[in-house]
């Protein structure tokens, strides 16, 4: 892969993955914190603070964060997970000391300019993004709902990651200052270049702008529990929906686990393409449904594979719940065929080629294993842990997968 | 210097059939696109969404193996592939591993010249397709959406939404649907390919492009919109916690003398996070998540939109907010500072699309779906370059005067009454 790993002297680690002739440059800096951190009553507080990191810094004005990037047509953006929150920017590699500049400017001296006006303008930004997101679109809910059903009260991922309405009032600037001193330290964060630069000068960069930056210590990481649930649950929702869902959410293997690309090939083989399981039989052959879909979802400690299909106009929850369940009972019994899995192989794999075809994707994925393996060449063993994937072991996680407890959550239309 | 774009071949296979290719050489995929010269604009008249089925029977079996067979052997090759319907075009996408394209093309091939148009699979594509959309009757974001392109685009068959409504969609029949699946094939095709491509597979793409027949005369493109009423169009929808608003006007037209130019203002407006309306109604005021304009292009005219979902008690101060944007865009001059920063922008992001393959195969599709033209690229990047020192005054700003516009707000039953207060002609959807 041409990766060179360093470590600066304050803990920043660093990822150079040149790739000569390409005209761009993707900087991706992954920090070790998601929403599993937040406190009880703080539910969105990560997201509300990612928002926070484009507000500006002590050499960034207010609104410069992106219209100093956009001037170079830099493509920027971030996210929060789970288990973390992840920041980047793609460019042309000229302009790679600008967003170096920009990022360790937020690192080292993002509270040199944080004020109450910030906060407030950003609560109302985020309270609009959840209205959008969840409580003015149909299903909206389902990722809370799901996670607060799968994930017991006190678990790290049992509420969402957007948070709830009422915990966005609750964050306080001496929340931000607090979590931004233990988080946003270099020793928590990664950072990948990838693209058509030059390395020598790309490190010389990185060491002049994340250098001077303070350590700080490695915040202990809060254990998220792996252990998988003794008892599944079920919900239904009525909500302004036309037709009838139905969620499925099974505790999947973490990151480097045993099992962990079976479970991302089970996604492919359940309910995710017109050839999957699901979409055969309850679309196209039962016809109780109108869709099926499948997600396969990382995360620290444990994973989760969602399964999701939505009824035919006139068939109602409980028989598509009946199909639903009857097929999957089924798939845990009988012997995989060899084009099923092929299919799901195949599938797991050209996703995996596609992502690492993009430079903006490649950068990510390496940040993550540097993140969740402390090694970026975790990355290419990803693409290898696909092509193991066989008959037989995809078959005995699915055997497992289908026996644990499950949750289960369905949507119905409002009267 | 701006970055040099890849190297792009352009030739004409057998019966005047056109083949892109764009040579990716860190390409580990390899990504394709037919382009069907017909869409959605072909609909009989009152039989919305058969084109819509026509393209999506195309991969619904083929007459050596049904829906099923197709969709396992396809994805057996790891293929990730979809249909799209447009008014003007049809268009289908595969993507998948550079190895194990050569084994696709002939499946390829066999979907879209030996479609299987099947009554079993047929009714399954129709019953769902009707389900989908019932399903998005219930959204608001989507219902505001068809309400603006109905009213811009008003008594032009582009004005019925490309898949049609659940209604006329199940009275769809299999022959008509058949009978328009045929009048893709005649319409004519254009590939474009992304990728790495070696002589195995260039062959076998010569020999699936050879198959398709001679182009008939293209559908006359839709020359000039007369919109609905100008005036504020209301959906009354119970429980709504946010208003979703649209309002669009007619735009340039694609390529024409006033496009780029166009470009450059509606990226200041709102085509950028630091436009004028996202800093306004996001940043400044917490309105919104989002704040954008847009241009919805067609091959020979375009809508210029503007979108914003905003929280339920703010919808009135929002659109105070929005208006005082859109007229700031008819003042005679810009501050040059904000010209070169929005050509900066709009420069560089086109070279974002060559972050992969399937990025930039999208940047070419939109060129070719348009009939932009082979040099459309060159002179799009050489406008940005004159941006700071072009004349803004010859540039018409007719798209930002709110006095022509239709104003879609879809939200909650209690917004009505407070509407009233932009004096604006008031109608209920």
């Amino acid at each position: 892969m041409g990766l060179s790993p360093f470590t600066l002297p304050n803990g920043l680690r660093v990822v150079l993955a040149p790739r000569k002739g390409v005209p761009l440059a993707a900087v991706n800096l992954w920090y070790a914190v998601g929403s599993k951190d937040e406190r009880p009553g703080h539910t969105g507080f990560a997201h509300l603070f990612e928002h926070l990191m484009f507000e500006g810094s002590r050499d960034v004005r207010d609104n410069e964060h992106f219209l100093m990037l956009e001037r170079v047509g830099g493509v920027a953006n971030g996210s929060t997970w789970l288990d973390h929150t992840n920041y980047y920017e793609t460019l042309d590699p000229k302009h790679l000391e600008l967003a170096l500049f920009l990022e360790s400017n937020r690192m080292g001296y993002l509270l040199d300019t944080l004020e109450q006006k910030k906060l407030d303008g950003q609560r109302e930004v985020v309270k609009n993004e959840r209205r959008w997101r969840v409580d003015n679109r149909p299903y909206g809910a389902w990722d809370e709902k799901l996670y607060e059903m799968a994930f017991p009260a006190g678990h790290p991922y049992h509420h969402p990651v957007i948070g709830y309405m009422e915990d966005l009032d609750n964050a306080t600037l001496a929340d931000v200052e607090a979590f931004f001193r233990s988080h946003y330290t270099p020793s928590n964060a990664v950072l990948t270049i990838a693209g058509g630069f030059e390395p020598r000068r790309a490190r010389a960069l990185v060491e002049r702008y994340f250098g001077p930056i303070p350590g700080g210590k490695r915040p202990k990481p809060r254990p998220v529990p792996g252990a998988r649930p003794a008892s599944g649950a079920e919900a239904v929702v009525r909500d302004s929906v036309a037709l009838p869902r139905l969620y499925l959410l099974i505790h999947a293997p973490a990151p480097g686990e045993a099992a962990y690309h079976d479970a991302e090939a089970a996604a492919y083989f359940l309910g995710d393409g017109r050839g999957s399981l699901l979409y055969r039989e309850l679309v196209m052959e039962g016809r109780t449904a109108s869709a099926a879909s499948a997600w396969f979802l990382p995360a620290e400690g444990v994973s989760s594979l969602v399964l999701c299909v939505t009824g035919q106009p006139g068939v109602s929850l409980k028989v598509l719940r009946t199909a639903f369940l009857r097929t999957l009972e089924g798939a845990g019994r009988r012997p995989l065929e060899a084009p099923e899995t092929r299919r799901a192989r195949h599938l797991n794999l050209a996703a995996a080629v596609l992502q690492e075809e993009s430079l903006t994707q490649r950068a990510d994925l390496l940040s993550e294993a540097s993140i969740r393996f402390d090694d970026p060449g975790a990355a290419l063993e990803q693409r290898e842990g696909r092509e193991r994937v066989s008959r037989d072991s995809l078959q005995a996680y699915l055997r497992r997968a289908l026996e644990q407890p499950r949750f289960l959550l369905g949507f119905v239309p409002r009267p | 210097m701006r970055p040099s774009l890849p190297a792009e071949r352009r030739e004409t296979v057998k019966r005047g059939v056109a083949l892109r290719t764009v040579e990716m050489p860190f390409a580990r995929a390899l990504h394709l696109a037919l382009i069907f010269r017909d869409g959605a604009q072909g609909d009989p008249e009152g039989r919305a969404g058969i084109t819509n089925l026509a393209a999506r029977m195309l991969l619904e079996g083929t007459r050596g193996r049904d829906a099923l067979a197709l969709a396992t052997a396809l994805e057996g090759l790891g293929a990730h592939y979809s249909a799209e319907v447009r008014h003007e075009v049809s268009i289908l996408r595969f993507s998948l591993p550079r190895e194990l394209f050569v084994r696709a093309l002939p499946l390829i091939g066999e979907l879209v010249f030996e479609a299987g148009f099947r009554a079993v699979d047929f009714e399954r594509l129709r019953d769902q397709t009707a389900a989908f959309l019932e399903k998005e009757l219930k959204d608001p974001r989507e219902t505001a959406a068809k309400h603006l392109n109905a009213l811009l685009l008003r008594g032009t068959p582009q004005a019925r939404p490309t898949k049609g409504t659940p209604e006329s969609v199940r009275s769809a029949e299999l022959g008509e649907v058949k009978s328009r699946g045929n009048a893709l094939l005649r319409a004519g095709v254009e590939a474009v390919v992304c990728g790495r491509l070696g002589r195995s597979e260039k062959e076998a793409l010569g020999v699936l492009m050879g198959r398709f027949p001679a182009a008939r005369s293209p559908r006359s493109p839709l020359a000039a919109v007369t919109p609905a009423e100008p005036g504020l169009y209301f959906h009354p929808w119970p429980g709504a916690v946010q208003s979703e608003l649209r309002l669009g006007t007619p735009g340039p037209a694609p390529g024409g003398a006033e496009w780029f130019p166009f470009l450059l203002l509606n990226t200041i407006l709102g085509g950028k996070f630091t436009s004028r309306l996202n800093l306004n109604l996001r940043e400044t005021h917490g309105y919104t998540y989002a704040a954008r304009s847009f241009l919805q292009e067609r091959r020979a005219i375009s809508c210029f939109c503007v979108s914003a979902a905003v929280a339920t008690g703010v919808t009135v101060p929002a659109l105070r907010e929005m208006f005082g944007e859109l007229d700031g865009m008819t003042a005679a001059a810009f501050d040059p500072k904000e010209v070169t920063d929005a050509a900066g922008y709009l420069s560089g992001s086109f070279h974002y699309a060559l972050d992969s393959p399937s990025l930039y195969l999208h940047r070419v599709v939109e060129r070719e779906a348009l009939w932009l033209g082979p040099d459309y690229f060159r002179r799009y990047l050489d406008f940005l370059d004159r941006a700071p020192g072009f004349d803004f005054r010859r540039v018409p700003r007719t798209p930002f005067d709110r006095s022509r516009a239709v104003l879609v707000v879809v939200g909650a039953p209690a917004v009505r009454g407070r509407l009233k207060a932009l004096g604006m002609p008031l109608r209920e959807i």
